[in-house]
């Protein structure tokens, strides 16, 4: 199940490209190589939609921005460089809620908690991620900092930009 | 199309592993093919992959036996006791063979927590079984959750220390997952490797014909998931993906295919899916079940 961006966020387009593109390299499984074209060719619709001349957004992509080589477990920096629109929201959600681990650990999926995961200081919602049923996946649990299961498992894949971000972990 | 006629990509899916066993059955008897002979080690397991086969339908176990392989050794089924069991297998091993695997490989002390036979006054271990087969077999197919990942024997706390077929060899092997393994994966994978050679694998080695897409793909109650619409115990009609339900990260073409003679599978029959057939089965997939999971504000 994957977001379908709008062209208000080239740089998210931008990041799940080169994704798929890393991903491409590696995989052998001809369906999975097939969804991943699949899914090329509709993100560049959507650039297409958006560089046709007098389309509201044209101007916003960039040429060759750095994002497209940020790593999908990447977070977006808490300092640096002005953010563009559509990462400028990612900071406000991660700057509007802080979660200690122990507050984390609430956000289990279980009675009255969302599903909650943190990977590399930003915190997620995964309750409703097909992959996530009842809060678990693969064993791992919902409520918990699972930064190194994820580097582990799906580096240079594009899971991550799926997710809503609802916060950051903070000690 | 209308609502009886079943749709032509899922009837495709379905009948991939007859076409295969037909062409191959009419090979064989043109004289264009030659029948091979097949090894079936039942290593550190519960004999569940051979029953599953026995229940194959159309064609079933028989016809693997008679009209596709020189069905060689089988430690379950095979009429030979003892030494003379034993002796068959060695004697199997001088010519060519597929090897097809149930069951995991225990390695703690040598391997002598599984012992599949005496030869010569000594225990042949699982682990001696499956290097000495393994190695000279022309394809190695690990069948079942066990040999494929270990599965149950492997699972925590792992007593026997049992690893999958494929780490105990230094060679490719073809993984079929599944608890237990479907009589058409496997049937369907050999008729390939005797007519065509090995089937494309995904990089986990399973053929993409029977396992290119996850449980949640073809699901009967994939339009529940999509609206949103979820079951709130077993036995509800709708999606059960708040209970639990291990579809969206399994592979395996069961509800196309289904079980028992093609008449249901576990959701069918109103259970979550527990994931059988995805590496790491049964820890990664538990719980199979659960109830107190969080539905939102417009699902609670």
């Amino acid at each position: 199940m994957f977001n379908e961006y709008s062209a208000k966020d080239p740089l998210r387009i931008f990041e799940e490209i080169n994704n798929i593109i890393d991903l491409l390299y590696i995989t052998q499984c001809r369906t999975t190589r097939n969804a991943l074209l699949n899914r090329l060719r509709r993100l560049l619709a959507v650039l297409v939609s958006a560089a046709r001349p007098g389309a509201p957004y044209g101007a916003v992509i960039p040429a060759g921005n750095s994002m497209a080589m940020q790593t999908p477990y990447d977070p977006p920096a808490l300092s640096g460089p002005a953010p563009t629109a559509p990462m400028q929201n990612i900071r406000q959600a991660m700057d509007q809620r802080t979660f200690t681990a122990a507050q984390l650990a609430q956000y289990n999926g279980k009675g009255e908690n969302p599903a909650y995961v943190a990977v590399n200081g930003v915190v997620y919602d995964v309750t409703d991620q097909p992959g996530w049923a009842a809060g678990s996946h693969f064993g791992l649990k919902s409520g918990l900092d699972q930064t190194s299961a994820y580097i582990s498992c799906h580096t240079g894949q594009p899971m991550l930009e799926r997710l809503e971000v609802v916060g950051r972990l903070v000690k | 199309m209308t609502k009886s006629e079943p749709c032509p990509a899922m009837e495709q899916s379905r009948m991939s592993a007859k076409e295969l066993l037909f062409d191959a059955e009419g090979k064989i008897k043109d004289g264009t093919l030659q029948k091979q002979n097949l090894i079936w080690l039942e290593l550190t397991g519960c004999s569940g992959n051979i029953i599953s086969l026995l229940n194959g339908a159309d064609p079933g176990f028989f016809y693997l036996l008679t009209a596709m392989t020189n069905f060689l050794y089988n430690n379950t089924l095979m009429s030979a006791q003892g030494e003379n069991a034993m002796e068959l297998f060695y004697s199997a091993l001088k010519g060519d063979f597929i090897l097809a695997v149930e069951g995991a490989v225990s390695t703690r002390d040598g391997g002598i927590f599984t012992v599949i036979g005496q030869y010569k006054g000594e225990p042949v271990t699982a682990l001696r079984a499956v290097r000495e087969a393994g190695e000279k077999a022309s394809h190695v197919i690990a069948v079942g959750a066990c040999a494929s990942h270990g599965g149950v024997s492997a699972a925590y706390p792992n007593p026997a220390e049992c690893i999958p077929v494929k780490a105990a060899l230094t060679r490719k092997v073809i993984n079929l997952p599944g608890c237990p393994c479907h009589p058409d994966w496997f049937l369907g994978t050999l008729a390939h490797l005797l007519m065509y050679g090995e089937p494309e694998l995904d990089g986990m080695g399973r053929p993409v014909l029977f396992y290119g897409d996850t449980i949640h793909t073809h699901c009967e109650r994939r339009s529940y998931f999509d609206n949103g619409i979820f079951a709130k115990k077993l036995g509800d009609p709708e999606c059960m993906f708040k209970l639990g339900c291990r579809g969206p990260v399994t592979r395996a073409d069961c509800p196309v295919r289904k079980w028992n003679g093609y008449v249901n599978w576990p959701v069918g029959a109103d259970a979550t899916c527990i994931g059988c057939a995805q590496f790491g089965f049964p820890d990664a997939m538990e719980p199979f079940v659960s109830f107190d999971t969080y539905r939102g504000e417009n699902d609670a």
